[in-house]
C-alpha cells in the first residue's frame, strides 16, 4: 500500500533562489521586450492594462511615424540627388505625360501657345554629363548641374547660361535653362547629345530634379517611398489621438518581432561575456587554484566557520553593497 | 510632545515580501504581502502590506523616518558573478535566466524603492540579509542578552551566522558562506524527494516521522561534511544549483539509489526514510552548531531565525537538549521577518537607539498580531451584499457559544483580531476543531483542505495548561516547537499498528487528542496566552469548562494553496468553498446550513497550486 500524495510539479530552483525568472509573457531579456521600467508594478486590473497599452501602443505609432519619416527623408534625398546614376533619358517618368527627349536648337513652331506639353514653369531639373565611351554610356556622370524651366520665348539667354530643350510629344517643347558652370564646359551652339550612333558625343541626360524624387522615389527600388510616409503619418495619428486601434498591432508586434528579438540579442549579449569574459577568468583563477566558493576540503582539526573581521561602522546601511 | 519616529522595513524581489513598521522602536504593524494580494509567495514589491503599515499609523511616506530593505542587492550580485567565476564554462543557462533581471531592475533597487514612497526624501537604507534575520530574531526576544543563530538556504554570502546580541548592540562573529548551506540540502531533499522547492519543505519535516533515518551516514560521508563544531561542507560534485537547473547531480542520483521521485509519482519508503536522514542531520548540524555558539560567547539564551528556523521538529530538540537555558524564535523566520529585522536593525544600530526588555519574560513581538483587524462594518456590507444571514452576538457571550459549537464537532473558521505575522496561524485567522474527535483529523483534511495528508494538525493549548498535556514547560505562542504529547494522554499503537504506512497509520487514534497527534506522538503547538489574544484565550477556556479539554485543533484559515485569509471577505470566501460548519467574524456568527448558493469566480482548484 502507498500513499499518493498530490504535489505540484518539483519546480526547478532557479526561480526560487537565483532570483532570475523576471515575469512570465514579457520577455526575460536585456534588451527589447518589456517596456515597464519596474516590472514588478504590474497592474492586474483590467481597465489599468488597457491603459497601459493603449500609452504604448501610442508610443509605438509615434515611434513608427518618426522612424518611416526619417527613412522617407533619406529616400527621397537619395532618389533627388543620385537618381541621374541610374537614369537613361528615354525612361524618364516626367511630371507631365510623355517622354521627353532633347530637341533641336531651335524651339518648335508654335510652342508657346499650349501650356500642356510644356514642363511645369519653374520645374527643377538636374542634369548631369557624363563621357560616351564607344557605344557604351559611362556609368557615373562626371558632372551635375541644376536647372530650372523657363518657358517664356523671351527669357534671353545669358552669356554664361545654357538652354537645353526638352519637348514633349515631338511638338511641344520646353527650355531648361542651366546656369553658368556647363555653359563654360559646353558652349551653346556646340551642344549635342550623344547616342549610340554619336560616339564623339557627350550623353546629356536631363532628369526632373526634386519633384521627381516625391513620385518615384523608391526604397530598395520597389517600394514607393510617400506610401511608407503615409503609412507612418496614419500610425502616428492613430497613435496620437485613438491609440486603442493600435493595441492589436502592438500584442502582435510585441510577441512576434521585439520578443524573438530580444530573445536572440540576449542570448548574443550574455553568451559574449559569459564565454569571452568570464569563463577566461574563470578559467584563469583556477589555474591558480583560487576558488571563492571554497570547495575544497579542510584538513581535519579545522573549522569551515569563516570569522567575521571587524564590525562594519554603521553606516553601511547607506550603502547597496 | 515630539512626533514619533516611524521606521519602515521592506522585503521584497525574492520570496516572501513583507513591510513592518516601528514607532519610535516598538513594533507598530507588519504584513505579507501575499495575504493582500491572494498569492502565494508573493514576491513582487509590497505594496498593499506598505500601505497598511502607513494607514495604520496614519502617515504618509514623507513621515517616515527612515525605509530600510533587508538585503544588499550589490554584494548579492557580487556572490552570483562570483558563482559563475567558479563554475564557467557550466551555468550559461542560468546565467542567461539571471542576469537580464538583474541588469535591468535589481541591481537599481535602491531607486525602485525609491519610487515606491513619494515624498519620502531621506536616504535609503540596505541591512545585510542576515544581520536582517538576527536582528529579528534578538531585538523582539524577552532577552537583555542572548546568542544568535541564523540558518537560511542563502543571503548574500552566508548561509549560517552566529554573534551576540546585548542591549542595543548585535554583533556577527561568524558565517558559513554559500554555497555550503543547510537550507540547500534541506531544499536539495526537498526537490529529489518530489516536491516544490521553497514550498515543499515543512512537508519533507511532516514525511520524516514516518521514515527511517537510514541514509544519515550516506548523507554525512558523501554529501555533507559535518564537523564537531557544527560547520560543515557541502560536496559540491553532487549538487546542480551553482550551475545547472536541478538542485541535485547525477552523482547524488548515484549515491542514494535513483533519480528523483517526480511530482504526481508515488510516495514511497524510500522518500520517508530520505526525510527522516536529512531531517536528522540537520537536527545534528543545529545541535552542534548551538553547542559551539555557546563555547564561544558563553550566553545563556539563544534566539533563531532564517528559513531553517521554521523547523520546528529541529527546535523542538534543540530546546530539549538544554544547550542553552531558553531559546527564543522569530515567528516570521524566513524572509518575511527580514523587513521586520530591517527596521529593528536600522533603529539600534544605525539610529543607536537604546533598547529595553520587559523584563518578565515576555517578548515584544506582541504574539505576532501585527496586522489589519476585519473591518466588521465592512463585512456586514458584504454579507448584506451576499444574502448571507449572521447572528451578532454580544462580546461576552461569544466565547461560550462557540465552544458549544466546537464541542458539537463542528469545524469553525475564526476571523478575529489583528491578522498574524508568519506563517502560521495563531487564532486570528484560523480553523478550529475539537481536537479529541476521531474523525476531525480525516474530516477537516477531506472536507476542508482537500488533501490527504500525512501530517496532522496542530494543537492550540492554554498556556496555563500546556505541561498537563505536553512534554512542554515553557511557552510557545508562536507554533515553532514540537514536544510530545505526554504519556498518560497517549494510546499505544499495536504490532499490526505500526506496521501500518502513510495515512492508514496516521487514522490510527494515537491519544485522546488524536487529531493533533502524530505518529511519533509529537505536536507543534501553539500556548495561547490571556494578554496576547484574549478572545481566543476566551474560547479555548469556555471550551475546557464545556469538556474538560483545553486543546483545539487549530489550522489555518485558507484553502489549500491560497495564503491565510486576511479579510472578512476572504474568510467567507473560503467559508463557502469548502465544507466548514460555521464562521466567525469579531462577533458575528454565521452558520453554513443557513447560507445561500454561492457562485464562486473562477476555478479556484485549478488557480491554486496544490499545496
Amino acid at each position: 500500500m502507498t500513499t499518493t500524495e498530490h504535489v505540484s510539479a518539483a519546480d526547478a530552483f532557479v526561480s526560487s533562489y537565483k532570483e532570475g525568472a523576471g515575469i512570465p509573457g514579457t520577455g526575460n531579456t536585456v534588451t527589447g521586450a518589456a517596456m515597464h521600467r519596474d516590472l514588478y508594478r504590474q497592474s492586474e486590473d483590467p481597465a489599468a492594462v488597457r491603459k497601459r497599452d493603449a500609452g504604448q501602443a501610442r508610443v509605438l505609432g509615434l515611434g513608427f511615424m518618426v522612424f518611416f519619416a526619417i527613412l522617407s527623408c533619406i529616400s527621397f534625398w537619395i532618389n533627388g540627388a543620385l537618381y541621374p546614376y541610374v537614369a537613361v533619358l528615354s525612361d524618364l517618368e516626367l511630371p507631365i505625360e510623355g517622354v521627353a527627349y532633347p530637341a533641336e536648337d531651335e524651339p518648335a513652331e508654335g510652342a508657346e501657345e499650349a501650356q500642356e506639353g510644356r514642363l511645369h514653369e519653374g520645374a527643377e531639373f538636374v542634369v548631369g554629363y557624363a563621357p560616351v565611351d564607344g557605344r557604351e554610356q559611362s556609368a557615373a556622370p562626371t558632372g551635375v548641374s541644376l536647372g530650372k524651366v523657363v518657358n517664356d520665348p523671351d527669357r534671353e539667354l545669358e552669356a554664361d547660361e545654357l538652354a537645353v530643350h526638352v519637348s514633349v510629344n515631338k511638338d511641344w517643347t520646353s527650355r531648361v535653362i542651366f546656369p553658368g558652370n556647363l555653359a563654360k564646359e559646353f558652349p551653346p551652339t556646340t551642344l549635342t547629345y550623344g547616342s549610340s550612333e554619336n560616339p564623339e558625343g557627350f550623353q546629356l541626360l536631363v532628369l526632373p530634379g526634386r519633384q521627381h524624387a516625391w513620385k518615384n522615389a523608391k526604397l530598395m527600388g520597389f517600394m514607393p517611398t510617400r506610401c511608407l510616409l503615409y503609412l507612418g503619418l496614419v500610425m502616428g495619428a492613430l497613435g496620437l489621438i485613438v491609440p486603442a486601434l493600435l493595441v492589436p498591432f502592438y500584442k502582435v508586434w510585441m510577441r512576434y518581432v521585439t520578443a524573438p528579438l530580444g530573445f536572440v540579442n540576449t542570448r548574443i549579449i550574455l553568451g559574449i561575456v559569459f564565454f569571452l569574459v568570464l569563463t577566461p577568468m574563470a578559467l584563469i583563477a583556477r589555474v591558480f587554484g583560487k576558488d571563492r566558493l571554497r570547495r575544497a576540503p579542510l584538513p581535519k582539526g579545522e573549522s569551515y566557520w569563516v570569522p567575521r573581521e571587524q564590525q562594519r561602522d554603521h553606516r553601511h546601511f547607506e550603502k547597496g553593497f | 510632545m515630539s512626533k514619533p519616529t516611524y521606521v519602515l522595513g521592506v522585503s521584497a524581489y525574492y520570496h516572501d515580501s513583507a513591510a513592518a513598521l516601528l514607532r519610535d522602536g516598538e513594533i507598530f504593524a507588519a504584513a505579507q504581502e501575499e495575504r493582500f494580494t491572494r498569492k502565494k509567495h508573493d514576491s513582487r514589491f509590497p505594496r498593499n502590506a506598505v500601505d497598511y503599515c502607513l494607514r495604520e499609523a496614519g502617515i504618509t511616506p514623507a513621515d517616515l523616518g527612515a525605509v530600510a530593505f533587508y538585503d544588499k542587492p550589490i554584494l548579492k550580485f557580487e556572490r552570483i558573478l562570483q558563482t559563475y567565476l567558479g563554475v564557467a564554462p557550466k551555468g550559461i543557462a542560468q546565467f542567461v535566466k539571471a542576469m537580464p533581471v538583474w541588469l535591468r531592475e535589481k541591481l537599481d533597487t535602491g531607486s525602485m524603492i525609491r519610487k515606491e514612497f513619494p515624498g519620502y526624501k531621506r536616504k535609503i537604507l540596505f541591512g545585510e540579509h542576515h544581520e536582517s534575520h538576527a536582528a529579528s530574531a534578538f531585538y523582539p526576544s524577552p532577552f537583555d542578552e542572548a546568542a544568535v543563530l541564523t540558518i537560511d538556504g542563502v543571503g548574500e554570502w552566508a548561509t549560517t551566522t552566529y554573534g551576540v546580541g546585548e542591549g542595543n548592540k548585535l554583533e556577527l562573529l561568524g558565517s558559513i558562506n554559500f554555497p555550503h548551506s543547510i537550507g540547500m540540502l534541506y531544499s536539495a531533499f526537498t526537490y529529489y524527494t518530489g516536491f516544490k522547492v521553497n514550498s515543499g519543505e515543512y512537508k519533507v519535516m511532516g514525511l520524516a516521522p514516518y521514515g527511517e533515518p537510514k541514509y544519515v551516514d550516506a548523507i554525512l560521508e558523501h554529501v555533507c561534511e559535518l564537523r564537531e563544531d557544527g560547520s560543515f561542507q557541502l560536496k559540491m560534485e553532487h549538487f546542480d544549483f551553482l550551475h545547472g537547473l536541478r538542485m541535485t547531480s547525477k552523482r547524488f542520483d548515484a549515491v542514494f539509489g535513483g533519480p528523483p521521485r517526480e511530482s504526481e509519482g508515488t510516495l514511497t519508503q524510500r522518500e520517508m526514510d530520505l526525510a527522516a536522514s536529512v531531517q536528522v542531520v540537520t537536527e545534528m548540524a543545529m545541535l552542534r552548531m548551538a553547542r559551539f555558539v555557546r563555547e564561544k560567547t558563553g550566553k545563556k539564551n539563544l534566539c533563531l531565525a532564517g528559513g531553517v528556523a521554521l523547523n520546528c521538529v529541529a527546535n523542538g530538540k534543540l530546546l530539549r537538549e538544554k544547550i542553552f537555558d531558553k531559546l527564543w524564535i522569530q515567528p516570521a523566520a524566513g524572509d518575511a521577518g527580514g523587513a521586520l529585522g530591517v527596521a529593528l536593525s536600522v533603529w539600534h544600530n544605525y539610529l543607536q537607539q537604546p533598547r529595553t526588555v520587559p523584563g518578565d519574560g515576555r517578548d515584544l513581538q506582541r504574539g505576532s498580531y501585527l496586522g489589519p483587524k476585519p473591518d466588521v462594518e465592512l463585512a456586514k456590507a458584504y454579507f448584506a451584499k451576499m444574502n448571507a444571514p449572521y447572528r451578532e452576538v454580544a462580546p461576552e457571550e461569544l466565547p461560550k457559544e462557540v465552544a458549544k459549537i466546537l464541542a458539537s464537532e463542528n469545524v469553525v473558521g475564526l476571523c478575529q483580531g489583528r491578522m498574524e505575522f508568519g506563517p502560521r496561524a495563531l487564532g486570528g485567522r484560523s480553523i478550529m476543531g475539537d481536537a479529541r474527535s476521531q474523525g476531525m483529523q480525516k474530516t477537516m483534511n477531506l472536507k476542508i483542505k482537500y488533501r490527504e495528508s500525512f501530517r496532522p494538525f496542530a494543537p492550540s493549548v492554554l498556556a496555563e495548561d500546556v505541561s498537563d498535556w505536553f512534554e512542554q514547560e515553557t511557552e510557545s505562542p508562536y507554533m515553532l516547537l514540537v514536544a510530545d504529547v505526554l504519556e498518560k494522554h497517549r494510546i499505544p499503537m499495536t504490532e499490526e499498528q505500526k506496521k501500518l504506512f502513510g495515512i492508514e497509520k496516521l487514522n490510527v487514534p494515537r491519544s485522546s487528542i488524536p487529531a493533533v497527534t502524530h505518529v511519533d506522538y509529537s505536536a507543534r503547538i501553539q500556548t495561547v496566552h490571556k494578554d496576547t489574544n484574549p478572545l481566543y484565550h476566551a474560547i479555548i477556556s469556555a471550551f475546557k469548562e464545556e469538556t474538560g479539554c483545553p486543546v483545539i485543533v487549530n489550522t489555518s484559515f485558507n484553502v489549500r494553496g491560497e495564503p491565510i485569509v486576511a479579510t472578512a471577505e476572504d474568510a467567507y470566501r473560503c467559508f463557502m468553498r469548502t465544507e466548514m460548519d460555521y464562521l466567525v467574524v469579531e462577533n458575528l456568527i454565521l452558520e453554513k446550513k443557513a447560507q445561500p448558493e454561492f457562485k464562486d469566480e473562477g476555478n479556484w482548484r485549478d488557480e491554486f497550486e496544490l499545496d
